[in-house]
């Protein structure tokens, strides 16, 4: 099944749904980062399925709130305006007052292109512990990862130059495979170096 | 905090948010990501692609839905209209049909009876107000 928006460009529906659908899981599963929770359900009883579609059907009622003509793609579209915002408002919902989430903010960037993770950092920053040694854990990171080339190359990438994927896949030559399977490798480690430190979000 | 420590933090948490940004990059992205969660891509797509189906169909119905009745509201505007023009003795159906250009079935005015020339004119002005309202939501 596809789809054809105002620019003229064909979208493999299934295609952006899975795109979708592994933000979404992820971006969930990001907030439970570190609380170790490994429900499937999310807001309100709401699962991934349930964000992908509610963000498919903003769209698809107003396509027109949609300009390709400014750059930004259909997937960046929905995944880092719509649903991003949608989860924003669950976490601001009754149900989640007491707690301070963190992705738990306003959509300021509506009208322009944004890079996630620039945009996302200054509202994650505020959301952890000023206390915690960030120097040590950091040289726990780069100590857990010596040996796996890829996984210390992306790791340079991202803290010594603060490339993005593409840039990190070009600068280091490597496959995106090979990027996609370090980038996981480096997560887990990641996981375990927050859950070693007893790291945890702020709260209110 | 110091600014090594500062710049530590951040490029922790960057890290992290890389993370999020990178397994939905591409479809080859989120079919290894999701597989490395124990996820069956298809099964995901297939459901989404029913979802999509099913949505698609109730948008389509709403907006058919939202039309009729849009197209009965301008009906009734425009027998409101044609009532209070057909009032006003100085209108004159043959200088109407003139100024707007209006093209009609039957050229010959003077057979048409009164019924014909207000349901002409209902018709021409639903339509006149579908066309203004179109243009306003553009």
């Amino acid at each position: 099944m596809s789809n054809q928006n105002d620019g003229q460009e064909t979208i493999d529906l299934g295609e952006l749904y899975l795109q979708l659908y592994a933000f979404t899981d992820d971006f969930l599963k990001t907030r439970t980062f570190f609380r170790g929770a490994g429900s499937t359900s999310f807001l309100a009883g709401k699962e991934v399925h349930d964000y992908v579609m509610d963000g498919i059907e903003k769209y698809l009622r107003n396509p027109e709130k949609f300009n390709p003509s400014s750059g930004r793609s259909l997937l960046n579209y929905i995944r880092l305006h719509i649903i991003r915002t949608l989860i924003g408002n669950d976490l601001r919902s009754a149900e989640n007052r007491l707690s301070k989430d963190l992705f738990a903010f306003e959509d300021r960037d509506e009208e322009k292109d944004v890079d996630y993770v620039e945009t996302m950092l200054p509202h994650v920053e505020t959301y952890f512990d000023e206390e915690m040694d960030y120097e040590k854990i950091m040289a726990h990171v780069e100590d857990a990862i010596k040996g796996d080339k890829t996984a210390e190359e992306i790791f340079l990438g991202i803290t010594g130059y603060g490339l993005k994927r593409r840039e990190i896949i070009s600068e280091f030559g490597m496959a995106e495979t090979e990027y996609n399977n370090g980038i996981r490798r480096l997560q887990t480690v990641l996981k375990n170096t927050a859950l070693q430190f007893k790291l945890k979000q702020t709260s209110l | 905090m110091s600014e090594n420590s500062k710049k530590a933090k951040t490029d922790f948490i960057r890290t992290i948010l890389t993370h999020a940004d990178s397994v939905s990059s591409n479809s080859e992205a989120a079919g290894q990501y999701l597989s490395s969660e124990g996820l069956n891509t298809e099964a995901i797509k297939n459901e989404g692609l029913k979802r999509i189906k099913k949505l698609k169909l109730q948008v389509e119905a709403d907006k058919t839905r939202r039309e009729m009745e849009a197209s009965e509201q301008h009906k009734q505007k425009a027998i409101e209209w044609v009532n209070n023009l057909l009032k006003d003795i100085n209108f004159s159906f043959s200088d109407f049909v003139k100024k707007e250009n209006l093209v009609l079935q039957n050229r010959n005015l003077e057979s048409l009876t009164e019924d014909d020339i207000r349901n002409t004119l209902i018709q021409y002005y639903t339509l006149k107000f579908l066309d203004e309202d179109a243009g306003k939501n553009k």
